[in-house]
């Protein structure tokens, strides 16, 4: 799915978290959002997700008008910085969540739900975990859980806030390789937050540089990286050349 | 290396106190605790029972008792589950949301912990009482408040209100909001996520609360004096009661039903303790740090 956003503008009381921003992602592309702390990356990202709503400007989703639809309608998975798994269920409840609380005809059976999750699970390197807690997975492993419950919707978009922020070096750079080997063969639309350099650099199709609520520019690692827009872009990217 | 020259002896913790300082502690509050909680335990049941069992249900069969400790369930029975959607409530807004006058809220709900119960009991005389606000209005209708069971459910609400929302306020901060935003995420709506995600994280902090604000409600003694009026088998609870027959030298009957309310105590304890021990076993406390 295509995700446009127009003129996006959202303050919290006397903070211009995003300030005019527009920008276009295309189906089944991978863009970074890369920017320092506090630079509206975020926002942006959570205004697309339906879980923070604009002051002005819109959303579109496939050039329909999703600015004011409700979280639930929107069908994005969304992957939370510290995973938000819900410490009380399982692994194969925590993934089956999305299909269980379906209602009426729309929800599956439960051996079709259990298929579904077996699937997820073999997508992901899980399989046999279906019974830990989170609490009894390692970072890595609990990363992957919240991306297959965020899958299991069978999402139009995937957006992930600091996917690898909470997990060591080794992790991370394996991780980074396998987010990205996955997102090609889902070949679904994704927007990730970082604000790490090469994590961007090296995922990336597409890479939104972001600074005090404002988009400072939008190219391909290459073009940030060789041709920076703005003195601030060849600041930030100075010293992190293309892998 | 700084290390290694700062190193305590071998097989000796950094901090140990003499065993002369240890065992003066210990032995201070182990006998504070025999004489101050374990002896008029013991004395609460050896009372009730120095004239044999017979006589020890005999006093609890008495009709007057009986009529007590109904209206003690009674009077639960309501102010428990109002505390406990109150409570629920109170946490989830006072958590999750932002709001003007939000530390206000806060200090409202620890109300009832600062002021004496019996003030309590007389703000409501003052309300509800013949000669208070509402006092002519409820007469012309013929409700009674005051000296009744309305108006001990109500003092009882007043005094036990803080216990779950003080108890779930502080867990539903630490645990945020983010497990109920992936759930709407994932489709599910406000009432599954609440179900589903919400009450299975804060349920042992909830049975917590409600077996305090439980005990506290039956044994609720200040407040419901002053607006029970000690009627006899109509507005008395266990409490008043014993109160009652401790001053007509009715020692072992005063004693049988406060052996009850100890009961009620211990029976406390120890579901906290199941509670505590639960809340540990389930997720140990490394972790908790480390996922939160």
């Amino acid at each position: 799915m295509k995700i446009e956003t127009k003129q996006l503008v959202r303050s919290y009381r006397d903070y211009l978290a995003l300030d005019d921003v527009s920008l276009k992602v295309n189906e089944g592309e991978l863009v970074a959002l890369l920017g320092p702390s506090g630079s509206g990356k975020t926002t942006l990202l959570r205004i697309i997700a339906g879980l923070d709503f604009p002051d002005s400007g819109s959303v579109l989703f496939d050039d329909r008008d999703a600015t004011r639809l409700k979280i639930q309608k929107r069908r994005v998975g969304f992957v939370f910085q510290n995973y938000a798994l819900f410490r009380h269920m399982t692994v194969f409840r925590n993934i089956a969540f999305g299909l269980d609380v379906l209602r009426g005809s729309q929800r599956p059976g439960s051996a079709q739900i259990r298929h579904r999750v077996r699937e997820l699970l073999r997508l992901v390197q899980l399989t046999g975990f279906e019974n830990r807690l989170p609490a009894e997975l390692s970072g890595g492993q609990r990363q992957r859980v919240a991306l297959a419950r965020a899958l299991a919707i069978e999402p139009r978009i995937l957006l992930l806030d600091e996917p690898f922020g909470a997990l060591d070096a080794i992790v991370r750079k394996e991780l980074r390789r396998w987010v990205k080997q996955l997102q090609r063969q889902l070949s679904i639309t994704t927007l990730f937050v970082t604000h790490d350099q090469d994590e961007a650099l090296e995922m990336a199709d597409r890479v939104v540089l972001m600074n005090a609520g404002r988009i400072e520019q939008i190219g391909t690692p290459v073009e940030v990286c060789c041709e920076p827009a703005t003195p601030f872009v060849g600041e930030f990217l100075q010293g992190h050349a293309l892998a | 290396m700084i290390e290694s020259r700062h190193r305590p002896p071998k097989g000796r913790p950094a901090v140990r106190d003499p065993w002369w300082f240890r065992t003066t502690l210990l032995s201070l509050s182990v006998s504070f605790l025999a004489v101050f909680v374990l002896v008029p335990l013991f004395a609460v049941f050896f009372e009730a029972f120095h004239k044999g069992l017979g006589v020890y249900f005999a006093s609890l069969n008495d009709s007057a008792a009986i009529a007590a400790i109904q209206l003690t369930l009674l009077v639960a029975a309501i102010a428990v589950p109002a505390n406990l959607v109150f409570g629920v409530s109170a946490a989830w807004a006072i958590a999750k949301f932002h709001f003007p006058g939000k530390s206000l809220l806060v200090t409202l709900i620890d109300l009832p912990f600062a002021v004496s119960p019996v003030v309590s009991g007389l703000v409501y005389v003052l309300i509800f009482g013949a000669q208070g606000w509402l006092g002519p209005f409820l007469q012309e209708h013929n409700i009674k408040v005051i000296f009744a069971v309305p108006g001990i459910v109500l003092a009882t609400i007043f005094v036990t209100f803080p216990f779950v929302a003080r108890e779930l306020i502080p867990l539903m901060q630490a645990q945020g909001s983010e497990e109920e935003q992936a759930a709407l995420s994932l489709g599910a709506t406000g009432w599954q996520t609440f179900w589903r995600v919400t009450l299975p994280n804060i349920r042992w902090g909830l049975v917590y609360g409600v077996i305090l604000c439980n005990a506290r409600a039956m044994g609720e003694f200040g407040a419901v004096s002053v607006v029970s009026g000690h009627i006899r088998g109509l507005t008395n609870t266990i409490p008043l009661h014993v109160e009652i027959l401790y001053n007509e030298y009715n020692f072992v009957a005063a004693f049988a039903m406060a052996s009850l309310l100890a009961l009620v105590a211990l029976a406390t304890l120890g579901i906290k303790s199941f509670v505590e021990w639960r809340t540990h076993a389930e997720v140990p406390a490394k972790e908790w740090s480390d996922y939160a």
